[in-house]
């Protein structure tokens, strides 16, 4: 079947709006035994970018990543530090080839995120919003 | 030729055996690595544009294209052995520097976390020079196929310690780092090298200020022989007039300023530097540039403009009968400005294409930097350089 190249470019377009309505939004969050109750963006993105390592409430900061290429990563990224999973990329070997930090610690799936911040307090994770449950808290929303 | 296809088996065994370990299930060690297969294309036949001051060749006279300019292959070791103590060595091969491909170990040291706010490095770290350049080696991170070198032309670790401390400042977040150690290189040495940088990063903006000291060696046979002979003429004024054009021992100074902005689409980069080498032969340069990138996709394009201005020396002049030294200082003006393109392609998650065409125009009278000089050559001239690279990190 060939459809025309309008008829092609409406449903296209069709598509990429669909998606984006189910889309879930990405959110971020902390074990719901965190005392921290709220992040700003910045705090969010220093924190992802190695920029800083504290938490406000004086704490380690320990960011959960997750995989490559997965949406709720690339959306992440986008939305709270404007770059795409190339930029991201370009900046961690950036950071890693001249030996000042390394990546953070990545997981695969939002409940491997979830798993990773009920062990840790001070661990700073993301997922979409449809699995934010009672073990998780979300700390901001970009 | 064969070269590159060794480089490549390298890398593919590398990336595997990263892969191997990783299933280990072992995070404490980590490899990783970086590289580029890069042609240079110059249309001066009769100088090399080389990738490092101390180098004699690149692409030019040696070779109309040559992959020495941009090719390396590095390969990282990383220890976390504790979680505030980790470990760093890099190995990287490339022509730069030591003029040859022979791996020299580029990293190696380690790192205490003390808090949040204060960490400190002990060994061999990159000399920490300009906002972009402690990553100046690893093309992958940059959108160009080379940084602008008549910024970016030094390629030197540093063995010493710093120290790095943060404050929190609002949505900013400000770096002090401080650092002592030395530069031992093929041809130049710094001793007693200290500085202090401050980095401020506030959401897409990042500022950068730079202060650095030292005592500087530019050590080659010509500079021996030539200041050994002229510093022993019995020509009184002659033979003082070389003393002060001495570069072999030099208290130098280095400063720097540079701002980046970054919102995603697009970006702004920009530096100036002065380097202070005065009244050696080395002088005194002041060089900078501006860059503009935009981003479509998995393309970058950008447009950089970048000039350097060199002086500061005395010219002896009539002073000097015999000329050689007239020559030398002459030849170390490398004044120049340059525009240049570039298109970066990333064809896959961890693979870039690069295509760079830039024109270089010496200054009057201006040797450019340039390396290799054959007889016909002419200072003051104009060139074009063009460049296809692939970067790759795994």
């Amino acid at each position: 079947m060939k459809l025309p190249f309008n008829r092609r470019l409406a449903l296209l377009t069709a598509l990429a709006f669909s998606s984006s309505m189910v889309q879930a939004g990405v959110v971020v969050v902390m074990s719901s035994k965190s005392d921290v109750s709220t992040l700003s963006k910045a705090q969010v993105s220093q924190i992802f970018l190695a920029k800083t390592d504290a938490l406000p409430n004086g704490r380690v900061a320990k960011p959960v990543d997750q995989a490559d290429g997965s949406a709720v990563r690339n959306e992440f990224y986008d939305k709270v530090a404007d770059k795409n999973a190339a930029q991201m990329k370009a900046y961690w070997s950036q950071l890693t080839f001249t030996g000042k930090a390394q990546p953070p610690r990545k997981v695969s799936g939002d409940a491997a995120v979830k798993a990773a911040l009920a062990e840790n307090p001070a661990a700073v994770g993301y997922i979409s919003d449809a699995a934010v449950d009672g073990s998780v808290k979300v700390v901001f929303k970009p | 030729m064969h070269q590159k296809k060794r480089w490549v088996a390298l890398a593919i065994s590398l990336a595997l055996a990263q892969t191997a370990w990783a299933q280990d299930g072992d995070d404490r060690f980590k490899l990783s690595g970086f590289g580029t297969i890069g042609a240079a294309h110059s249309s001066e036949d009769k100088a090399d544009v080389t990738p490092d001051f101390q180098s004699n060749e690149g692409v030019g006279a040696s070779s109309s294209t040559s992959g020495k300019l941009d090719s390396r292959l590095a390969v990282q070791l990383n220890a976390q052995f504790t979680d505030n103590f980790s470990g760093v060595l890099q190995a990287v091969s490339e022509y730069a520097v030591t003029e040859s491909y022979k791996p020299e170990i580029s990293l190696a040291h380690v790192k205490y976390r003390f808090s949040s706010k204060f960490s400190a490095r002990l060994g061999r770290i990159t000399a920490p020079l300009y906002m972009l350049s402690e990553y100046q080696r690893v093309g992958y991170a940059m959108p160009w196929a080379r940084p602008p070198q008549e910024v970016y032309n030094y390629l030197l670790p540093m063995d010493g310690v710093e120290g790095v401390y943060n404050i929190n400042a609002g949505d900013a977040v400000i770096g002090i780092q401080g650092f002592y150690g030395r530069i031992d290189s093929e041809k130049a040495d710094v001793d007693a090298m200290r500085g202090i940088a401050v980095q401020v990063d506030h959401g897409s903006s990042s500022f950068r200020v730079s202060h650095i000291r030292g005592q500087v060696h530019y050590v080659t046979d010509n500079i021996n022989t030539l200041f050994d002979t002229y510093r022993n003429l019995p020509i009184p004024a002659l033979a003082e007039m070389a003393a002060r054009l001495d570069p072999r021992d030099v208290d130098g100074s280095f400063s720097g300023i540079g701002y980046s902005y970054d919102p995603g689409n697009w970006f702004l980069r920009t530096e100036a530097i002065q380097a202070d080498y005065s009244p050696s032969i080395s002088g005194k340069t002041t060089s900078g540039y501006a860059s503009v990138g935009f981003r479509h996709g998995s393309l970058t394009q950008s447009l950089t403009v970048a000039h350097v201005d060199s002086g500061g020396r005395e010219l002896p002049g009539a002073l000097d009968p015999f000329g050689l030294l007239n020559g030398a200082v002459l030849s170390n003006n490398s004044s120049r400005h340059s525009i240049g393109a570039a298109l970066r392609w990333d064809v896959h998650d961890s693979i870039a294409i690069k295509l760079q065409a830039s024109h270089i125009k010496n200054h009057a009278g201006s040797f450019g930097g340039l390396g290799n000089q054959q007889p016909g050559f002419l200072p003051g001239r104009g060139y074009n350089l063009l460049s296809a690279s692939v970067d790759f990190v795994f």
